[in-house]
């Protein structure tokens, strides 16, 4: 039996390999050709580390808390179609908008985010409400607000060079400005992981079930997909959309911890999305920006999670547990 | 420790009235069981109870009018069984599930000894040493059975509803649901509802016959029951009432 | 109640941490003066910069061009390879490094910060989205036009910027009416093609890309007596069909990117029956630095566009041009700020901390919001109970 000792273990584990690797990527990995390792070298390199791994963080955090509520281990905030709603907003916001003011850019996000849910949600309740109908229709919003995206992308790109890159996700762009943003999301997510694992557990038994264990679970989810998809669409804000890291850090955190119990899952899937972001920014960053330029980080995401996503898909198809 | 129901009325959207002004007391210690043919209300009922669906009329349980209370208050006193409606592919372990069962009564983050301590203990009393391990969605119905009784048990509740604890179930296994219900009705209330009027029978001690969202028939087993004009009325079948070693055999005789 | 109370202030304390963390001090500078850069942003100096990068051909070749070079610590790769000027010996004998580019993705912007450059001159078409880099770091950057540029007066103007930096505007005033000179005497050469209807194609990408009106290929044809039968502005792409409908006498296509017979023949452009000037690598890269060379660029299309096409008009006209009005009308047109040693408060804010210690206090504020945000949940969960 696996025991709770067991699970705090990985807990710790993970936590000390993304400490590691920060560490490691920081100093280590000297870019080519940086003669001497000055101080502005450092300063931007562990922002950008930061960045990548709260981002990786609340990206985990998020897709935890999509399949826990809808009970649908297939979804991220990309596959809903959030991503691609955030980003037609925020968009149409840059283009009126002179600079960047964060705030503004998030309301604009979230906005946009929530229609694209709504959307989603609407239409899979619609044809079903299976796991696949919510795959289903995510992709179809998804895909529509990604067409609108890349004929303001153009419209754009003469005014802000940014708005392909944003487009793929890209952590090259990242201004300080929006730091406090993303440190008052990290303190959001952590808070309300501790109000909601139980009450998500819960509902993986059904809404009778919620109900007769004490728990409203039609509030819970509201919150929970609230939480998320606010945190999610803000992301693509200032980042653009970084698909499958929502995705697969719960699937890996519940491998690791052999269990669906969202009090240990949340968190751990917060450590492996931020491992997996810092891995795959550092690719790009370090290897790619050698011999091609900067791979947009989302598309490297795309390019390894993808192909997650179609195994995942063929076993859920063949009847397999996930 | 009573449940006490007054003009209790269910209405579903689309207006169809599944219960339609039920008087009801369930006592200490009594198991009772709720019969009637489909759609006579029964599971409705039993929902209304622990405040699952919305309702009309009055609900007390333990002397406290339910309505204004939130879940969690009802759910430390009652626990609801049904079936469950889980996704195949993301699943809980026995252990995990009787674990989860204690939510309501589990101070606390994570779980406490007290937590663990109950749930071994229930385990080994209703024999699932084997099971603890296994996931939810890969048990037999029986085995499923038995798990839900347990859960039901896990917050050691005063009342248990249970809904058709005997479906899906081979006449063996009704056997020994039947004999595990009647082992911890003492000092409990116990509600359940069924199709199988044999294994109501011979499990509960007072019957409730509805029909068309209304109480026909309430009584002790013994006398109630053997008013088969009435169950022949409501089931449109003739039955036939036999005494044998003690126990009221309840037979219907599907061709005439 | 108390914890309750206690709780609460703890997280609004902890957010308020968190907001201030993240802004800035001032800090003092000392003796230098502003320029005013094609952005419209004005620049602060810190007296002659001894270590510039620059990220852009034109760039380069102006600097060597004015004798600045020594000046210089990095460049972009494609100056790095640059010929002209013997840009590209001078640089890896003198330890010069590439940074990368020209365009900015392909830019290692650890490298430049690494150079610590007193000065980065950057073009504000290719490098506008490094801007917040370079503020946010910290580095003096000037923007020229560049590529951006719609005239040649652009382009002496982004002579002009630069000279003023190191206080070389007389070399300046040399080089501008060096050019001017030579766009006049090839244009007096082309007197019997005044009116040649000419189209330039720089590039085949989803479409076939020209030059078109208010860019500075245009005004040099224009200044060539030719005419830019484009009609779009801009760098723009079209389809073949507009191009016939254009009907040019002659189309110059840049080689480069890929650009060969094949694609051109393929996109169709062969089929139009017009005269097609393929200019050699040398060519391309004269015409399409915006730079100190581009009269070199009106000799070397004046001399295809003569050995590819008859004339088109049978009597010279006579026509003078004068070439001290021009300079001097340049010089003059720009108000910029002047070197001033007024100190003004300049209002922006710069990161106090360097280094590691700057990320271990936006480290430490994000550890400490969600420990916080964890007890903070565990005390609510606590009081719902």
């Amino acid at each position: 039996m696996v025991s709770t000792k067991y699970r705090l273990w990985v807990f710790t584990i993970t936590l000390t390999t993304l400490a590691i690797l920060v560490f490691v990527l920081g100093n280590y990995f000297l870019s080519q050709g940086a003669s001497s390792l000055t101080s502005r070298v450092y300063e931007y390199r562990f922002y950008r580390i930061f960045i990548a791994v709260a981002t990786g963080m609340i990206l985990g955090f998020t897709g935890s808390y999509m399949q826990a509520s809808l009970r649908n281990p297939l979804v991220d905030h990309y596959i809903l179609g959030v991503g691609g709603g955030a980003l037609f907003t925020v968009y149409l916001t840059v283009m009126f908008l002179p600079k960047t003011i964060p705030w503004i850019i998030s309301l604009a996000a979230i906005a946009g985010g929530f229609t694209a849910l709504f959307l989603t949600i609407a239409i899979a309740e619609s044809i079903g409400g299976s796991d696949i109908a919510y795959v289903l229709s995510g992709i179809g919003v998804s895909a529509m607000f990604s067409g609108l995206s890349i004929t303001l992308s153009f419209i754009i790109s003469t005014k802000n060079p940014y708005a392909i890159h944003l487009l793929l996700g890209s952590l090259i762009t990242v201004s300080r400005k929006w730091f406090p943003a993303v440190i008052v999301l990290l303190a959001i997510l952590w808070f309300s992981y501790i109000l909601l694992s139980k009450p998500l557990n819960t509902l993986l038994l059904g809404d009778l079930y919620s109900k007769q264990l004490g728990f409203n679970p039609r509030l819970y989810r509201f919150l929970a997909i609230t939480i998320a998809g606010a945190s999610a669409s803000i992301t693509v804000a200032y980042c653009g959309i970084i698909g499958f890291i929502g995705l697969v850090s719960p699937h890996i955190a519940r491998l690791l911890l052999k269990t669906v119990d969202n009090r240990f899952v949340i968190p751990v899937a917060g450590l492996v999305g931020s491992i997996l972001l810092l891995l795959t920014d550092n690719i790009s960053r370090v290897y790619l920006a050698s011999s091609i330029g900067e791979v947009p980080v989302g598309a490297l995401t795309s390019a390894f999670g993808a192909p997650f996503f179609l195994v995942l898909l063929v076993r859920r198809f063949r009847g397999r547990g996930l | 420790m009573t449940i006490k129901a007054m003009g209790l009325r269910v209405v579903y959207k689309g207006g169809v009235v599944a219960v339609n002004g039920v008087d009801i007391v369930f006592r200490k210690g009594v198991v009772t069981g709720i019969v009637g043919p489909n759609g006579a209300g029964k599971t409705s009922l039993l929902k209304a109870l622990a405040r699952l669906v919305p309702y009309q009329g009055l609900v007390y349980i333990d002397g406290y009018e339910v309505s204004r209370r939130p879940y969690s208050f009802i759910a430390r006193m009652l626990s609801y069984t049904s079936d469950l409606d889980t996704p195949s592919f993301l699943s809980y372990t026995v252990y995990e599930a009787l674990l989860l069962s204690r939510y309501p009564v589990s101070r606390g983050f994570l779980e406490s000894r007290r937590d663990y301590e109950v749930v071994d203990r229930i385990v080994g009393e209703l024999g699932l040493e084997k099971l603890v391990d296994r996931r939810l969605n890969e048990l037999s119905s029986g085995e499923l059975r038995r798990v839900l009784f347990a859960m039901a048990l896990a917050r050691e509740p005063d009342y248990l509803l249970l809904d058709e604890p005997d479906s899906h179930l081979d006449l063996g296994g009704k056997a020994e649901i039947s004999r595990i219900i009647r082992r911890y009705s003492s000092g409990r209330t116990i509600v359940l509802t069924t199709h199988d009027l044999l294994f109501a029978v011979n499990t509960v001690d007072y019957v409730v016959v509805m029909d068309s969202g209304r109480v026909v028939l309430a009584g002790k087993v013994g006398e109630a029951i053997v008013n088969k004009g009435v169950l022949e009325k409501i089931y449109g079948v003739k039955i036939e009432a036999v005494w044998r070693n003690g126990r009221l055999l309840i037979i219907p005789l599907y061709h005439g | 109640m108390v914890r309750r109370i206690s709780s609460t202030i703890i997280i609004i304390l902890a957010l308020l941490f968190t907001l201030l963390s993240s802004t800035a001090i001032y800090s003092q500078d000392n003796g230098g003066y502003y320029i005013v850069d094609m952005l419209g942003r004005t620049v602060y100096i810190r007296q002659f910069p001894s270590k510039i990068v620059s990220l852009a051909p034109s760039i380069t070749e102006t600097i060597f061009a004015l004798g600045l070079e020594d000046y210089l610590v990095g460049v972009d790769d494609n100056s790095y390879n640059d010929t002209f000027y013997n840009i590209s010996v001078y640089l890896r004998s003198h330890g010069v490094e590439s940074v990368g580019g020209y365009w900015w993705s392909t830019i290692n912007l650890e490298k430049i910060l690494a150079l610590e450059p007193e000065l980065v001159i950057a073009d504000k078409g290719a490098h506008l989205s490094l801007l917040s880099f370079f503020e946010e770091n910290n580095i003096t950057v000037v923007y020229v036009n560049g590529g951006s540029a719609s005239s040649i007066e652009d382009l002496y103007s982004d002579i002009d910027l630069i000279s003023r930096i190191f206080n070389k505007t007389s070399e300046a005033v040399e080089l501008v009416s060096f050019i001017e000179e030579k766009i006049s005497s090839i244009k007096r050469e082309l007197l019997t093609y005044h009116g040649l209807r000419v189209l330039v194609i720089v590039g085949v990408w989803n479409g076939v890309w020209v030059a078109g009106k208010a860019t500075y290929i245009d005004d040099l044809l224009s200044r060539l007596g030719f005419i830019n039968v484009a009609t779009v502005t801009g760098w723009k792409p079209v389809n073949i069909e507009t191009i016939s409908s254009w009907n040019p006498d002659v189309i110059l296509v840049t080689t480069g990117m890929g650009l060969t017979n094949a694609t051109l023949s393929e996109i169709g452009v062969y089929d139009l029956g017009v005269p097609v000037i393929l200019l050699n690598s040398t060519e391309t890269d004269l015409l399409c630095r915006p730079g100190p060379l581009v009269g070199y660029a009106a000799e070397a299309i004046a001399y295809r566009v003569i050995e590819t096409v008859e004339p088109v008009m049978e009597l010279p006209l006579s026509v003078t041009t004068s070439t001290t009005t021009i300079v001097k009308t340049h010089t003059e047109t720009r108000t910029m700020v002047e070197t001033s040693t007024v100190k003004e408060q300049y209002n922006e804010t710069i990161a106090s901390t360097s280094g590691l210690s700057g990320f271990l206090q936006v480290a430490i504020t994000a550890i400490i919001s969600c420990l916080i945000g964890v007890i903070a949940g565990y005390l609510v969960s606590r009081r719902i109970r």
